[in-house]
């Protein structure tokens, strides 16, 4: 996750002055991207992968509990707010139930708009924190094998609606188990903390993930990513631990073209990785 | 109302019961982009006003009151919005005063809302050019990507190639781009790429 990238934030509302007016509220903090129907919305997260989402009720085809609903179900987690003029009681009280975490009364007031978006954004990223912390693998700190495989099942389900490619790679460490009864287990614990970090390092997209995936090996998730980018991902990581003692290979690779059928209906744990034991 | 209107300014907007200062606020002081959305608004309030007179299902004219209500509430056209506030309860009774009253309302502000319009047109600056037509092909190139994201930052290509394009591809353009239709505007960029 590149930490200086600006906070992403969808905005959908079937009006284009509502949106003119939450993006001029918000430009210069977030990354505004719009929908302006529960259809386009659940694309455009699909690809954009917002941090937060600022929804309208009322939509031309789908309501806007609807969208929240969906938007949920393929995002767990997804952070939704209610922007409406539909105010009163009933409505929120509906739209919190409905799994917004917070309503926002139209005409927006730019102060407390840009104070709520900022306060929800803060604690998305603190319980990705969180999230991270729980399902870290205790020695590299990197994302676990289980989390990867959590990621994976959610990234499966975007991939299938937005049709965009997704790859898996794995990286393993070449003779790591003679280096280990070398060199002793401190340096071998130090040489995969600093070959996490600079895999870490290489995940450039918000929406990439690094894991350790077993005792020598890591794996990496790159949504939106066909078969020759993740090569070239793969040979930029490979460069990017070429000084350290041991050399990084290529494991496996999964890359397909769309969101295949066989690849979502394929448990994640015994997925096939293309050149396995190669 | 910001500081630096005009009295001219202040006394159109104060007759057409318009908060402009609180609207200008959420366009982030941008009277261009404010003008470009009150134009909008006011230009369909004649088909609203005709809408109000049909027979439509009392759902359809619930929805379409309350989102008129939102999008005026946005533009600070606060008169408009209280009296479609008093209404939209009781979209469901044509015969009911607050729709005789909004109907009066809306005949009562499409010419003071004109007359606002052209005050901030008259004050509005021309627009200054300052890129090169070199910067035309990035530009554009940048935009599409832009569009392909559905990222709103295309609004803010727009001042740029004010300059740089013909004035009709330029309204062509905007107008997709300020609608956010930007499947529209995207195919006009491929168009124009191919002709």
């Amino acid at each position: 996750m590149n930490a200086d990238a600006k906070p992403r934030v969808l905005v959908v509302d079937d009006q284009a002055i509502n949106i003119q007016a939450i993006y001029r509220c918000l430009a210069g903090e977030v990354q505004v991207f719009m929908a302006t129907s529960g259809a386009q919305a659940l694309q455009v997260a699909a690809q954009q992968r917002p941090e937060l989402v600022l929804l309208d009720l009322e939509l031309g085809d789908l309501h806007g509990f609807e969208v929240c609903a969906r938007l949920i179900a393929e995002q767990p987690g997804l952070p939704i707010v209610f922007v409406s003029a539909h105010d009163d009681e009933a409505q929120v009280a509906a739209g919190l139930q409905a799994g917004a975490l917070d309503f926002i009364a139209k005409p927006v007031q730019p102060a407390l708009l840009r104070a709520r978006v900022q306060t929800q954004l803060r604690l998305r990223r603190l319980e990705l924190q969180l999230q991270q912390l729980q399902q870290a693998d205790g020695l590299t700190g990197l994302a676990s094998r289980a989390a990867f495989e959590q990621r994976l099942a959610i990234e499966q389900r975007l991939a299938q609606r937005s049709g965009r490619p997704l790859a898996l790679l794995r990286l393993a460490v070449a003779g790591l188990r003679p280096h280990a009864e070398a060199a002793g287990p401190a340096a071998t614990d130090a040489l995969l903390r600093e070959l996490a970090a600079r895999l870490q390092a290489g995940m450039l997209r918000p929406a990439d993930l690094v894991a350790r995936w077993d005792g020598d090996g890591f794996a990496c998730l790159l949504p939106e990513t066909a078969a020759e980018g993740a090569m070239a991902v793969a040979e930029r990581l490979l460069a990017s631990c070429a000084d350290l003692a041991l050399p990084l290979r290529i494991a496996g690779a999964v890359a397909l073209a769309q969101a295949e059928a066989a690849l979502a209906a394929a448990a994640p744990g015994s997925m096939i990785w293309a050149g396995e034991g190669a | 109302m910001p500081a630096d209107s005009s009295d001219a300014l202040r006394g159109a907007a104060q007759a057409a019961g318009v908060g402009l200062g609180a609207a200008l606020a959420r366009m982030g002081g941008m009277r261009d982009v404010y003008l470009r959305m009150l134009e909008s608004f006011v230009a369909d309030l004649p088909a609203q006003h005709r809408a109000l007179q049909t027979a439509e299902p009392p759902a359809d004219r619930s929805r379409r009151l309350h989102t008129l209500k939102g999008v005026a509430a946005t533009l600070g056209v606060d008169a408009l919005t209280r009296r479609l506030a008093a209404a939209e309860p009781h979209a469901a009774d044509a015969q009911h005063p607050s729709l005789a009253a909004l109907r009066a309302e809306l005949d009562e502000a499409q010419p003071l809302l004109r007359r606002l319009l052209a005050v901030l047109q008259a004050e509005a600056p021309a627009p200054v050019a300052v890129a090169s037509a070199a910067a035309l092909g990035p530009a554009l190139q940048q935009l599409a990507a832009q569009l392909a994201a559905h990222d709103a930052a295309a609004l803010d290509a727009l001042p740029g190639l004010r300059p740089l394009l013909d004035p009709a591809r330029y309204a062509q353009l905007s107008s997709a781009i300020e609608s956010f239709d930007f499947a529209a505007a995207a195919a006009l960029l491929r168009d124009w790429e191919a002709s």
